[in-house]
């Protein structure tokens, strides 16, 4: 009966585990190659001291060499996460940790088992962590979504605001009296406005709107469409975004300390002829210190291929271009005293304030980390000899942090300027134990059926997508004939989760009775392998049988619901 | 790419100097264009309101956006009016624009009524009014995320000159523009579109190929709720499915970190025949080592499902399908066999 239950069980993680998108059968039963590398599961919180050590020193090889880095591989399998409170790290589907202090700590109620829909849909990180965690996930739906905002305060998550369908909560910031603000956009339109997700209840800013008149008509519009904004515990309030007003320049709104009315500053050199301009970030260290980033084109409509980076200083009062590295874009940057530092093209840069030259900051080749990657990954194709850099972030104590990546791989690491006693490797059993939990839904029968609120449910088949649609299963009703013990049974063409089957419905929690029919179409049907399940699946087609003579008595569809 | 000049979806200047009362103006068109407006009733622009899966779809997403192109008669942002919305896309949404009727340079006498014939009508442009457009929030730029990008696709394709038309509204034996615009959910034509080949490459894989025929833009094309799936199946006893593997071609979208910004909504990958390199492209699925001895079935339907939120996945709601091919392929003797064939279910 064992051997019997598991070619069984065997047989669902066949037809279910193969499933998967684009995937052919049992494939996903596999982890990810990178949540394979060394680790644990995550049962109870664990601390991995970050605190120096030699251990972890890049060596680089003799046959390849490479300059010698002043950053450190500290996380592997996850990416950073910075927030007001300090420094999260995720593994992109279902695992935060914490940075505490010189340690990593992983706890177990960060995990998606709490948040289900962390899994996927992570979109902001916020709050004062490790006091008070806020996550927003965002539910797509279809063309639109929305935002789910939960709150985390000592171990248990609560739903604390839901937003309406096509409002997404973008981003958050600590704000001036311990309050968290957030930027609210909408699916739908071009407006946003700005909400408080935590804390005691102000006036809010407002954006600066104006009415832009068309052909026999008008309407409502932002002065700034946002892209990005920052918050200072101070009580500015910083949106980068396009202006709405010109021909798409970047434009900077900003809220001076308990005014509820903003300014409107372009940024210079961002009014082009092209659509193709694209602010990226806006980070600020004061009111009258912040740097906003991108990139920008001279090229037209038509043919836009080359870009070239952009890096804007606001001192207070105007803000003023800042010559960049020559790359082609500035996707992320930070500032530690008098250093700034910036990521473009994969490549890390740093200059000193008062220098005019970037220099280019080498990151560790793979050759000399490859130790902290499992030995058989098959992703770290040989031919990849860098590390491609994907943000940086300074933290509050003057630690400049790197999100790194393996290019045309899975592989993320986090990396710093100083080294770690250890590297930290994201767990992987999590997602393991997500993917059993989603693919193998199904319970074997037993007296538990009719607590759970099941019906006993005989699977006899899965059927394929050539079955015929009116199909009387010949062997099974031949199997069938004579056995009038049956005769209460409803065998039915079934669907569950975009699959079909045909089985039998047993009444009364029958489980005896399920286990006759189970034997004697085993034996009636070769090669079958039928199971009887705790099952209420949708019911689609009834088969009558006369178990006297095996005929059908009826072949009938099931009216949809 | 899209014109301007050419009637699209709702917008307060098509209140202001459309139709008129617009269901009156499509019964005066109907009553004299009888044969026309008998085509036009049987096409997917007059069912493009009242059509169950557009309705399925409203329910979820109740938006203005949506009802725009759907019922480009009524005023989206106001209680519908169910006499427009039942419109559809009526005889006065492409013909009356500026209160003028407009129509493609003749090829039929002229009727009772003035008529503006202009180039433009009836271009690829025309229709990009309503059939490429970007996701609601997106800004208008060109780089833009497309929810629909059918005149993306032609552009870049094999017909590029060919005019939308062409194929969609194809010519009677009078010479009329068919108004039925038979060649989406038309099965027979959506089986000559594609062409598909299957062998056992071995006991547990097999290849399929297929390759577009005709078609001027991806397939399939159009909203978020299609895909192609390819499908096989062990086939056991009574017909059962021993294992099974399959794949969905279809544009995938998920929400993406912008550098240093916002998370917005990015294509996460378009594996659609007729986009990128490969036409014929081979898809091979293996099943699990089980499949061995068994024939093994293989399938390739058009499918439209419930909610494009699972375009990608198997267990996506069905709302229509097509079957394009279909067939088995025996165990074992004499590989690779191949069946080349559109079989028929036995």
């Amino acid at each position: 009966m064992i051997d019997t239950r598991n070619q069984v069980l065997a047989l669902f993680s066949t037809l279910w585990l193969g499933m998967g998108c684009g995937n052919a059968v049992g494939r996903a039963a596999s982890p990810s190659p990178v949540t394979s590398l060394q680790s644990t599961p995550v049962t109870e919180a664990t601390r991995t001291p970050l605190s120096p050590s030699a251990a972890v020193e890049p060596s680089p090889v003799a046959d390849a060499p490479q300059p010698a880095s002043e950053f450190f591989v500290v996380a592997n399998g996850v990416s950073l996460f910075p927030t007001e409170g300090g420094l999260l790290l995720y593994n992109g589907s279902d695992m935060l940790a914490e940075v505490s202090g010189d340690a990593i700590v992983a706890h177990p109620e960060y995990l998606g088992t709490y948040v289900p829909e962390m899994m996927t849909n992570l979109e902001v990180v916020g709050g004062k962590w490790p006091e008070r965690g806020l996550i927003s996930v965002a539910r797509p739906e279809a063309r639109s979504s929305y935002s789910t905002v939960y709150e985390k305060s000592g171990k248990g998550w609560r739903k604390v605001t839901r937003l309406a369908t096509g409002d997404w909560m973008t981003q958050t910031q600590l704000w001036h009296g311990g309050r968290t603000i957030a930027l609210v956009r909408s699916m739908y339109a071009p407006d946003y406005r700005l909400a408080i997700i935590h804390g005691p209840g102000e006036r809010l800013p407002t954006p600066a709107m104006y009415t832009a008149k068309g052909d026999g008509y008008s309407s409502r519009l932002p002065r700034v469409a946002p892209v990005a904004f920052t918050a200072l515990t101070s009580g500015e309030l910083f949106v980068l975004g396009v202006s709405t007003e010109d021909n798409q320049g970047w434009a900077v709104e900003r809220w001076a300390p308990g005014s509820v009315k903003s300014v409107v500053q372009a940024l210079p050199g961002t009014v082009r002829t092209s659509n193709y301009t694209e602010p990226f970030g806006i980070v600020a260290l004061a009111g009258n210190d912040a740097y906003a980033y991108g990139k920008v084109s001279n090229c037209s409509d038509k043919d836009c291929r080359s870009t070239t980076a952009y890096l804007a200083h606001f001192d207070g009062n105007v803000w003023s271009e800042h010559v960049p590295p020559t790359v082609s874009e500035v996707t992320s940057f930070a500032r530690v005293d008098k250093t700034l530092w910036l990521v473009g093209e994969g490549r890390l840069f740093k200059q000193s304030v008062g220098s005019s030259d970037w220099q280019n900051v080498p990151l560790p080749s793979v050759e000399s980390i490859r130790k902290y990657l499992v030995q058989s990954n098959p992703y770290v194709k040989p031919l990849v000899t860098e590390l491609s850099a994907d943000r940086v972030h300074a933290d509050k104590d003057k630690l400049v942090w790197v999100d790194a990546s393996i290019p045309k791989t899975e592989i993320k690491l986090v990396l710093r300027d100083r080294p770690a006693a250890a590297v930290w490797q994201a767990p992987n059993d999590t997602t393991w134990a997500h993917s059993v939990q989603q693919f193998q839904p199904y319970r074997t029968a037993d007296d538990s059926c009719q607590y759970r609120s099941q019906q006993i449910y005989v699977m006899l088949y899965a059927t394929t997508k050539f079955t015929p649609k009116d199909y009387d299963y010949p062997l099974t009703r031949a199997a069938l004939k004579g056995h009038a013990e049956f005769k209460d049974l409803v065998f039915a063409e079934t669907e569950e989760l975009g699959r079909h089957y045909f089985g039998a419905f047993v009444p009364e929690f029958n489980l005896e009775l399920a286990r006759s029919l189970v034997k004697v179409v085993q034996t009636g049907v070769k090669g079958s392998k039928p199971v009887a399940l705790c099952r209420n699946p949708k019911q689609l087609r009834i088969l009558g049988i006369d178990l006297a003579t095996g005929a059908v008595t009826s072949n009938t569809p099931v009216a949809p619901e | 790419m899209s014109d301007p000049r050419m009637p699209g979806p709702w917008s307060p200047k098509r209140k202001a100097t459309g139709a008129g009362d617009a269901a009156v103006a499509n019964a005066r068109c109907e009553e004299c264009h009888k044969d026309i407006a008998t085509e036009w009733r049987e096409s997917y622009h007059a069912k493009a309101y009242t059509n169950r899966a557009f309705q399925r779809a409203l329910a979820i997403e109740p938006l203005p956006f949506c009802k725009g192109c759907h019922a480009p008669e009524a005023d989206p942002n106001s209680p519908l009016d169910q006499r427009l919305t039942r419109l559809g896309i009526g005889c006065v949404s492409c013909h009356v624009v500026d209160g003028s009727v407009i129509a493609a340079p003749a090829t039929r006498p002229e009727g009772g009524h003035a008529v503006s014939r202009l180039s433009g009508f009836g271009t690829v442009a025309a229709c990009a009014n309503c059939h490429q457009f970007a996701f609601p929030a997106e800004p208008a730029t060109a780089s833009a995320l497309l929810m629909q990008s059918t005149v993306l696709e032609h552009a870049t394709g094999p017909f590029a000159n060919i005019a939308c038309a062409a194929c969609h509204m194809p010519r009677a034996s009078d010479g009329h523009a068919d108004h039925r615009f038979n060649i989406t959910r038309v099965a027979d034509l959506l089986k000559g579109a594609v062409r598909v080949a299957a062998h056992r490459v071995d006991s547990r894989t097999v290849a399929i190929t297929l390759s577009t025929s005709g078609v001027g833009h991806a397939m399939p094309t159009g909203d978020l709720f299609r895909r192609l799936e390819i499908s096989i199946d062990a086939v056991g006893p009574e017909q059962s499915a021993i294992a099974s593997a399959s794949v969905y071609l279809t544009r995938r979208f998920g929400i993406r970190r912008a550098p240093g910004g916002f998370k917005r909504r990015g294509s996460l990958g378009d594996d659609r025949l007729g986009v990128g390199e490969q036409n014929p492209r081979e898809i091979r699925l293996t099943l699990d080592r089980e499949a061995g001895p068994w024939p093994i079935a293989w399938r390739v339907a058009y499918q439209r499902v419930e909610h494009p939120g699972k375009v990608g996945q198997p267990d996506a709601v069905i709302d229509s399908e097509v079957e394009i091919a279909a067939g088995v392929l025996a165990p074992g003797v004499g590989l690779p066999q191949v069946d080349a064939s559109t079989t028929s279910r036995p």
